[in-house]
């Protein structure tokens, strides 16, 4: 418990260095009591309980990010294409995608990221399935064959040379 | 520099026109959130990327950074809030008329 | 060039205005003015980069925040709103 607020000052207090750039004594002091505030207000609401979750992901960060844009791309400019044409090519259509192997936090990074792609989007999630909303019938394949599920898998498997984000 | 940032910053602008273009095309609300996602995904990317190459000053870039993390968090948990109170609000309006 | 990126997000930012207003179901209106905030925040730092004023930096990132809480406290309203009329029909 202790810990937790402690290491809440410690990052609030790097944001507040980030975001101001000053350097003067009475300032930093300043700065530090209003992060030691905070962080005994969210220990009094507490805020800072057993759900507090550390993510923790692996070495495969550099290499999940680049192919997630371009995966991005990908799917901006199949969505954009589809605006500009003038007959509109869209089947909308609901399915499903399930998640029962991920983690919690792997859960929701995979639900965020499915709704980042333009061209789908997570409706509705529960501990087996995400529903997801899709615009063609073509991304909601592309979806379920589970590409990006097992990219996500690969980002949360904690192995020995996790590093702390 | 001053290129790449011109190329980023008219894309940018691009992709918001024709992600809102999209909002007034699509027929019906479901389809509307996927016009909504390129303003919020791309869109945002390639503008404040853009900015990004135009300043030298770290704590700028920091802070357009944060921008764009905080965009990349919230965002998609603001449409699917969104997504599924239309949806549970059609699925009362169904159960209504039966 | 910053003033060319201006004037495409004000366009934006008007349609997106028209969409609220025509928009048929109260979830559209919400969509809208979710990316007219989006908007609003690119549109903030656009000018801090036009009058050359870095300040606006800061009231930028402010406003991505906010814009997030807002959209979630109005769908919460309107959730709320709606079934306690539902329950006391």
């Amino acid at each position: 418990m202790l810990k937790h607020t402690l290491i809440t000052t410690f990052i609030l207090f790097i944001l507040w260095l980030l975001l101001s750039g000053h350097l003067e004594p009475l300032l930093l002091s300043l700065g530090l009591l209003s992060c030691l505030f905070v962080a005994w207000l969210s220990h009094k609401l507490a805020l800072l309980n057993s759900d507090f979750q550390t993510l923790r992901f692996n070495l495969n960060l550099p290499k999940f990010l680049p192919w997630f844009f371009i995966e991005l791309v990908k799917s901006n400019l199949d969505v954009s294409w589809r605006i500009l044409h003038p007959t509109l090519s869209i089947q909308p259509n609901i399915s499903t995608v399930p998640i029962t192997k991920h983690s919690e936090v792997g859960k929701a990074v995979y639900a965020n990221c499915i709704t980042l792609t333009p061209g789908t989007y997570s409706i509705d999630i529960n501990s087996a399935v995400i529903e997801v909303h899709s615009l063609t019938k073509n991304l909601a394949h592309d979806l379920q064959r589970g590409e990006m599920s097992k990219r996500i898998l690969a980002l949360e498997s904690t192995s020995a040379k996790t590093s702390k984000l | 520099m001053i290129i790449i940032g011109w190329i980023l910053l008219l894309l940018g602008s691009a992709f918001c026109l024709i992600g809102t273009l999209g909002l007034m095309r699509f027929p019906d609300f479901f389809s509307r959130v996927h016009a909504a996602g390129i303003v919020d995904s791309l869109g945002a990317i390639l503008i404040l990327l853009g900015l990004i190459t135009q300043t030298q000053d770290v704590l700028i870039i920091i802070k357009l950074l944060l921008i764009l993390l905080f965009m990349m968090l919230t965002g998609p948990t603001a449409v699917h809030a969104l997504a599924r109170a239309a949806l549970l609000d059609a699925k009362d309006k169904n159960s209504n008329n039966k | 060039m910053f003033i060319s990126a201006t004037i495409a997000i004000l366009v934006v930012m008007l349609i997106l205005l028209l969409r609220a207003a025509l928009g048929p179901t109260v979830f559209d209106r919400i969509l809208a003015i979710n990316t007219f905030g989006t908007a609003t925040v690119l549109l903030i730092a656009l000018f801090g980069f036009l009058t050359k004023r870095p300040d606006f930096m800061d009231i930028a990132l402010l406003y991505a925040l906010i814009n997030f809480t807002s959209t979630i406290a109005v769908l919460k309203l309107f959730r709320y709103g709606s079934l306690g009329k539902a329950e006391d029909e």
